[in-house]
């Protein structure tokens, strides 16, 4: 692939309307280690930094990806102003190379806030706080602007839960009432433009500047405050040792318990976040509940989706890899997903739930 | 499927039982459960061999196209080789086991990969391929099997390519960094094969140099090469870092030690002491303007080597009349 896109992104220069003169050379710095792209960081010439960043799909059949993240930031630009523009990426140019999707978009030499949050202790109150207000003040931002009312099958995602995961009574029973909840508070709750894996991981920071990058898995009409579980949760796992979604489910269902099921700082932290958030769009608290089982459906569908389109176009990605001595077939593991554990959890224990306003 | 063995033996890290039982489910069309219940049962390291599509991150920098023709020597379990077959025109995957090239007949016919052919070369000492059959060949960690054979192979892979053609060498470094702590050569060394141990008998494979390789390679016919190191190492890159250009190099420290903090991944891995060596060592070097002597000393290579025009290797040559006296014999 890099011989035939360094030759198209110098033949083609012009045509893509880069501001500098055509280059004598490019070289790529690959960076590999996500699903399904890779991303090469492009150095024009005798330049120390890079210039550009090129995402290209592991395969032609990931190129989809490429193309929903196209469309997806070239969607939200149109809906955001200028300021909150400059948050969010601005490709160039979406080309195609024997079968491959390929995205160019200006890099930017921000940090990933997991990073610079690494340096530091997360069980922190001061860091945790700060982590929590700078994610939170970003979203208000994104979904005051990208918010719809009576827009939205809010309880979609549930409904695609009960019919993919088993599940006992209890759970059903407590999956069913969500959905009930879900039809009745459609008028009350927006859809917003979600991003889906707002983590840590996928906000660049380079002083007071701001870049939220990743938008394969955003969907520009979705529940509110589930990016917000999403950044909140993966902090606190993060903060107890425990990286993404593949490993024990009962260590992801100790740090959940301690987050969503036992009053202490983080939960805490976690309640005026979301205050703060549901205030800005008009939330009522008492949808709280109904908003952590969405995101947590969301997530566990997503991923089986992700999975199950993987292994049927061919590919293959062993879904809990770090799980020591599971012994269940490989189709019954898709099904295994921690996501969907956790809000088995919360099904079992919702009268723990903690997160409510007072 | 062609079968070159001269002898029925069985060549393969995975044992006979295991092996068994993976090709029957394969042969039934299930070869993900195959994979998954079988061999991950068995080993997670060799499942992880034979099926994590982020393993081949090396195919990113050769130029392939629906119009090629590829050879992958020490193709296993067929992993990369069924990667590769998407797109391009046709993919040999050669190794010397027959069950692991007879799971690669299976694997890429339940997905209809018509383009996968599968050999078992046994111990053929020479490709039995005519002389410019392929547009890329691909020789990804497959030194540390060769062992001592290891030069005849580069120079009949290059026999092997046509003019201009593309030869893919994956390879450690004998002068790598990693050598110097112990939890690296067990990273980066112990990983000579999937299980990591040596097999077939052959000596430890601890590479050669930049230099020797280079040498190789133009001995063998190729007149440009391009090299990269595959961050950490060849069986596993999540980096490509060119290393032609020094100041790439020097972003790239930047990235490791820097922007991202795989300190705690690393430290969890038992790496914490590797990680924190590698990290003075690249201080050491930006500060002093040395980053561009790294490229001696990374664990691994992914050399990307382009054959001449012309087949004018005195080695190639002497291999095709070889080869020519073997058949008419």
């Amino acid at each position: 692939m890099l011989p035939q896109l360094q030759k198209r992104l110098i033949d083609g220069w012009h045509e893509l309307k880069l501001p500098e003169p055509r280059p004598t050379a490019l070289h790529f710095l690959g960076q590999l280690f996500s699903f399904h792209k890779t991303c090469f960081f492009v150095f024009v010439d005798q330049e120390r930094a890079p210039r550009y960043l090129a995402k290209i799909p592991r395969s032609p059949r990931y190129s989809t990806g490429i193309r929903r993240e196209y469309e997806n930031v070239r969607s939200l630009r149109d809906q955001v102003d200028q300021d909150l523009g400059r948050t969010i990426p601005n490709p160039i140019a979406l080309l195609e190379i024997d079968g491959h999707a390929v995205t160019i978009e200006p890099f930017f030499s921000g940090r990933p806030l997991n990073s610079i949050l690494g340096k530091l202790d997360l069980r922190s109150p001061a860091t945790m706080e700060r982590a929590f207000d700078l994610a939170t003040d970003w979203l208000i931002r994104l979904h005051r602007a990208t918010g719809r009312w009576g827009d939205g099958a809010l309880a979609r995602p549930l409904e695609e839960f009960r019919e993919t995961f088993p599940l006992t009574d209890r759970e059903e029973a407590f999956i069913a009432r969500m959905i009930d909840q879900a039809r009745a508070a459609a008028p009350e709750l927006p859809t917003v433009f979600t991003h889906g894996h707002y983590g840590a991981e996928n906000i660049l920071v380079e002083g007071a500047r701001r870049l939220v990058i990743d938008w394969d898995w955003g969907k520009p009409s979705g529940p509110p405050a589930i990016d917000l579980f999403h950044f909140i949760t993966m902090y606190c796992f993060r903060a107890n040792g425990l990286e993404q979604m593949v490993g024990d489910l009962d260590d992801y269902g100790g740090a959940f318990e301690a987050l969503y099921l036992t009053s202490g700082l983080s939960a805490e932290l976690a309640r005026r976040a979301l205050a703060r958030y549901s205030e800005a769009l008009g939330i009522a608290p008492r949808h709280w509940k109904l908003l952590a089982a969405l995101y947590l459906a969301e997530e566990a569908n997503e991923r089986h989706r992700h999975l199950v389109e993987r292994a049927e176009r061919g590919g293959y990605w062993y879904p809990l890899r770090d799980l020591d001595g599971h012994a269940a077939p490989y189709h019954q593991l898709l099904r295994h997903q921690t996501e969907a554990g956790l809000l088995r959890l919360l099904a079992r224990e919702e009268r723990r739930f903690v997160l409510e306003d007072r | 499927m062609p079968d070159l063995r001269v002898a029925g033996q069985y060549v393969s890290p995975i044992p006979r039982d295991v092996m068994a039982r993976l090709l029957a489910v394969a042969g039934q069309g299930d070869w993900r459960s195959a994979l998954h219940d079988e061999l991950r049962r068995y080993d997670r390291s060799l499942h992880r061999w034979a099926t994590d599509e982020l393993r081949t991150g090396w195919r990113m920098v050769l130029p392939l196209s629906g119009e090629s023709r590829v050879l992958e020597v020490g193709a296993g379990l067929g992993g990369a080789a069924f990667l590769l077959a998407e797109v391009c025109r046709a993919v040999v995957a050669l190794d010397p086991s027959w069950e692991h090239a007879r799971f690669t007949q299976l694997r890429c016919r339940s997905e209809g990969r018509a383009n996968v052919y599968p050999i078992c070369a046994g111990d053929q000492p020479v490709l039995p391929f005519p002389t410019g059959t392929f547009d890329i060949v691909v020789l990804n960690g497959v030194a540390e099997q060769a062992g001592r054979w290891f030069g005849d192979l580069v120079t009949g892979a290059t026999r092997v390519l046509r003019p201009e053609g593309t030869l893919y060498l994956g390879i450690l470094n004998r002068l790598g960094l990693h050598r110097l702590a112990a939890s690296g050569r067990s990273l980066v060394g112990g990983r000579l094969t999937p299980t990591g141990k040596c097999d077939g008998g052959t000596p430890e494979w601890v590479g050669n140099t930049l230099r020797g390789y280079q040498q190789l390679l133009r001995a063998a016919g190729c007149a440009q090469m391009e090299v990269f190191y595959p961050l950490p190492y060849h069986h596993q890159p999540m980096y490509l870092v060119p290393l032609d250009d020094p100041r790439t190099v020097a972003y790239c420290l930047k990235i490791l030690f820097e922007a991202y903090d795989w300190e705690l991944r690393v430290q969890q891995q038992g790496l914490g002491p590797l990680f924190r060596l590698a990290r003075l060592g690249s201080r050491l070097a930006v500060r002093l303007g040395l980053t561009g002597l790294l490229r001696y000393l990374v664990p691994s290579y992914g050399i990307v080597a382009v054959k001449g025009g012309r087949d004018a290797s005195s080695a190639s040559e002497t291999i095709d009349r070889r080869m020519a006296r073997a058949e008419a014999a």
